[in-house]
Parts: C-alpha cells; sequence; structure tokens
C-alpha cells in the first residue's frame, strides 16, 4: 500500500465502460512528514474523500480486491483514509 | 492508472499474430505540470484516442485481453480513458 494525498478529481467523459460510476481521483504519493511529494496515481475512490486527506492506496492487480473494483479495469484503488501516523523516534 | 500525453502512434506490419488489430500509441508519462517524467512507452487505445491528448493508462495486460477476447496477448498497458480536467485546490488541468 501507499501513502497518498489527494490532490483533486479527474473528469472523464471518454473512458473505459468497466469504470463508469468510479470517482477518479488524482493522488501523490507523500513520505511520512507527509510533505515529501512522489508519484502520481489516477486512482478509483472506493470510500468518498476529497481534496487534502490523506488515504491508502493499493496498486496492481490487487486493486480488484474490493467489492466494487472486481473485475474492473482498475490498477490503482483507494482503500482507506489515514487519520494520523504514529512513529517512533 | 498513470496520467500520459499522447505524442504519436507507432505503425507495425510484421508482429506477433496476437497483436493484430490493436491500434497501438506512444504515450509520454507526464506530472501534474505537463513535465515529462519518464522515457515514452507503446501501449494499447482502443478508445479511439487522438494524438495530442491527456489520457489516463492501466500497467497491465489483462485489460486488453479481455477487450480483444484473446488469452495471453504478449502486451502490457492500455489507454482506459481520455481527461477532460483534473479540479486541484487552485487550478484546473484541461485535458
Amino acid at each position: 500500500m501507499k501513502l497518498v494525498k489527494i490532490m483533486g478529481s479527474v473528469t472523464s467523459t471518454i473512458k473505459d465502460d468497466t469504470l463508469k460510476g468510479f470517482k477518479l481521483l488524482m493522488v501523490q504519493t507523500v513520505g511520512t512528514d507527509l510533505d515529501h511529494a512522489g508519484e502520481y496515481f489516477i486512482a478509483a475512490d472506493t470510500i468518498g474523500l476529497g481534496e487534502g486527506e490523506l488515504a491508502l492506496i493499493v496498486t496492481g492487480s490487487t486493486a480488484k480486491h474490493t467489492e466494487t473494483t472486481r473485475g474492473k479495469n482498475i490498477d490503482a484503488a483507494i482503500v482507506a483514509k489515514v487519520d494520523k501516523v504514529n512513529l517512533e523516534k | 492508472m498513470r496520467l500520459a500525453k499522447v505524442i504519436g502512434n507507432a505503425v507495425s506490419v510484421s508482429k506477433h499474430s496476437k497483436l493484430e488489430g490493436i491500434k497501438l500509441l506512444v504515450i509520454r508519462p507526464v506530472d501534474l505540470l505537463g513535465k515529462k517524467i519518464s522515457r515514452p512507452l507503446m501501449v494499447a487505445d482502443y478508445l479511439n484516442t487522438a494524438p495530442g491528448s491527456l489520457v489516463f493508462w492501466i500497467e497491465d495486460g489483462v485489460t486488453i485481453c479481455k477487450w480483444m477476447g484473446r488469452k495471453s496477448i504478449p502486451l502490457r498497458g492500455s489507454i482506459t480513458g481520455q481527461i477532460d480536467s483534473i479540479d486541484l485546490k487552485d487550478k484546473v488541468i484541461e485535458g
């Protein structure tokens, strides 16, 4: 899983039929300082999140392992909202 | 899925039989500023995407196999959507 920050939403009219009905969000991976920005992904939202929130995404074939994404042409899915990250010093 | 810009297409006469009938496009992975982030790639396109479009693509081989109704196509990556717009906190990127 990857820790990401939600950057915004993606609008697409012409897309694969199996993606219809999904909210697609633009996310960017972040480090544990929650600031260090990395790779971008366009992920299918399975829980209902918005811009600025922290989340966990799964990528690859694992993204098809939720009830809503099963059998869909999706390789990145948001599966959790992150409220807090605790680290040992 | 990943963000990319379509920069061209590819024509191939001699190819693996399972690649017959599949349109191949050359895409360049980009970031939100439109800056290229890696080398261009070749992916399948079944949405009739126009050159210059901003798209998202899936990095797998299953999607094109399902679309073509064939098993074991030696191809990885398919365009799965054309982007109309990306709404960010302080700006909107048009596709």
